[in-house]
């Protein structure tokens, strides 16, 4: 564990600077994000706009500091309903078996047959656009992984001889799942979820793109890439800027993520 | 057999795994009494284990009690409902596993795993299991710091150590102990003997000691209990049994222990190897019997009282 990895120390600095944009974008930037200011439509970047003006004028920066509150905030919210709901329902069927693991099974294997990103793109349709659809969406498809792997592993750990131990010394089954096996493949959860929220992320914003989660004028990368599709060759900032943002968001989580489990699996502790 | 009162009793108990062809605890009756330490010894496979894992209540997955009871101080243990159990578990039925090395959380330090176990299941205080932990674990020999340590920190001996301490900790009023010295050196072992006899006389604990070491059998025991392929085959007092065998296993058993001052030149005395597997009608010993006779082959030895007061299923 003494080693450190550059790859998390990149990844985390650049979530760390990103957490701290969304944390503190009103003050960060002045101008708002939404008014605009057709006098100065598609300005290329100079000093009163950083980052140049978008069709409407808008303040490109502003935007993109907004945006980050709005993706970061959203994925990790989804992140969090997907580990809970995945984490419990995993542990319930995996540690009692019977009944609720083959329904269990059964629904994530239905689920598992459509591609994530139809299978969003249809509970949107049906749901109807909307950030909070969007999110919805997203979580039903993400949840199956924490379920899957978290079925797994309390599989296993519940054949361990500390879990047999523990019920032999007549402990509740609520407290071997909450004292035993819980602590043991927290570190595996926490590992793909640092893989998992890029993907996250970037199906949230590609929702946001086709036009079914966040809906203008909010700030929003994937707004924000859509509207700036159609002046690609006339101004090319517009693109470039969430762009490139998104790449930096998902690159240092995975940077962020392979490092975690890479340091989590050299500490993993010998012998037992 | 001395009849008090019984504080475990177990009525022709038969335990099978499913698609094992023959149940790896046969018919086996047996009592313990208050204060007193009953001891099962057997080769590997032969059903020691499986019979403790009954009386806990906590067979492996594919085990199940086919016939018999089990009684505890008056209970019927295989009609108790779970939450029951759960509350004797621990407290009152405690069990030592063969599983030392692997019986700890990994991600917890010992001192969080022994307090919180004590706290639960005695009711004290914080402190108070602290202060016992620490008594319990000095008492085994085991370094001041062991408390804040992991379990991969620890050598396999102490591990085993601090899984005797727990138990020990709980006064249960039967142990169940699985092969509790296997991985400890004998001054640790000694140690271990010690305690478990000081929790018999000082609380009135009754124990069942599964184990291969006839000698620390033959030390603590007050009874004896033999068997192969998961009968019992011969049951009675421990001194009767370890001075004068009278079934042929037992025997065998007895006559293969090394000792010190033996003759170099003889060779050491070893049971025949089994010849065959099959399940015949006779005597489940007759393929590695010396002693077996024509009719062995054919009828089940009886158990029957012999005239040092030992129950022995053996026809000769």
């Amino acid at each position: 564990m003494k080693k450190y990895n550059r790859g998390t120390t990149v990844g985390g600095s650049i979530i760390l600077l990103l957490l701290l944009a969304s944390a503190f974008a009103s003050s960060l930037v002045t101008m708002n994000p939404t008014a605009s200011d057709l006098m100065n439509r598609l300005k290329p970047p100079n000093f009163s706009h950083i980052l140049g003006t978008d069709h409407l004028g808008r303040d490109v920066f502003s935007r993109l500091v907004h945006a980050t509150r709005l993706s970061v905030g959203v994925s990790v919210a989804a992140l969090s309903v997907s580990i809970a709901t995945g984490l419990s329902l995993g542990l319930v069927a995996g540690y009692f078996r019977g009944v609720i693991d083959s329904l269990l099974m059964a629904v994530i294997n239905i689920l598992l047959a459509f591609p994530g990103m139809i299978l969003s793109l249809a509970i949107v349709g049906i749901a109807g656009t909307g950030l909070g659809n969007a999110v919805f969406a997203v979580c039903v498809v993400s949840w199956t992984g924490y379920a899957r792997v978290v079925r797994g592993m309390t599989l296993s750990l519940k054949e361990r001889d500390f879990v047999k131990a523990a019920r032999i010394s007549g402990s509740s089954d609520m407290k071997i799942i909450a004292r035993h096996i819980l602590p043991n493949l927290l570190t595996t959860v926490i590992v793909y979820a640092a893989t998992n929220i890029s993907s996250i992320a970037m199906q949230l914003a590609a929702l946001s793109f086709l036009g079914l989660g966040a809906q203008p004028p909010a700030p929003e990368w994937g707004i924000m890439l859509n509207e700036a599709k159609g002046y690609i060759s006339t101004a090319p900032w517009l693109i470039l800027a969430p762009g490139s943002a998104l790449v930096l968001m998902i690159s240092a989580f995975n940077l962020f993520g392979e490092g975690l489990a890479l340091c989590l699996n050299e500490g993993k502790r010998v012998g037992i | 057999m001395r009849k008090g009162n019984a504080l475990l009793s177990i009525e022709g108990l038969t335990v099978a795994f499913d698609g094992a062809p023959q149940p790896s605890v046969d018919d086996v009756s047996l009592t313990i009494e208050e204060g007193r330490i009953l001891g099962v010894v057997g080769e590997s496979g032969c059903g020691k284990t499986s019979l403790a894992r009954a009386v806990i209540g906590e067979l492996p997955a594919r085990g199940v009690i086919r016939r018999g009871s089990i009684h505890f101080a008056g209970r019927d243990l295989l009609s108790v409902s779970r939450k029951e159990l759960k509350a004797l578990q621990g407290v009152e039925l405690g069990m030592i596993t063969q599983e030392a090395l692997s019986s700890l959380n990994p991600v917890r330090k010992i001192g969080s795993q022994f307090v919180q176990t004590l706290c639960e299941k005695m009711l004290v205080s914080r402190q108070e299991a602290e202060r016992s932990a620490r008594e319990f674990l000095e008492k085994m020999s085991c370094p001041e710091d062991i408390l804040s340590r992991y379990p991969f920190q620890l050598s396999g001996g102490q591990r085993q150590r601090v899984l005797v301490a727990m138990a020990f900790a709980l006064y249960p009023r039967l142990l169940l102990a699985d092969e509790p010295t296997t991985a400890l050196d004998s001054a640790v072992q000694m140690r271990v003997l010690k305690e478990m006899m000081a929790l018999k006389t000082n609380c009135g604990a009754s124990i069942m000691l599964i184990s291969h070491n006839l000698g620390v059998i033959a030390q603590v025991c007050d009874e004896v209990a033999v068997m192969y392929r998961g009968r019992i085959v011969e049951y009675g007092e421990a001194k009767a049994v370890m001075t004068s065998p009278s079934h042929p296993y037992t025997r065998g058993l007895i006559g293969s222990i090394a000792y010190m001052d033996c003759d170099r030149n003889r060779k050491l005395y070893t049971i025949p190897e089994c010849r065959d597997t099959i399940q015949r009608p006779g005597c489940i010993f007759y393929s590695r019997c010396e002693w077996c006779a024509e009719k062995c082959a054919h009828e089940p030895p009886p158990l029957r009282i012999n005239d040092r007061g030992v129950l022995v299923a053996c026809s000769r």
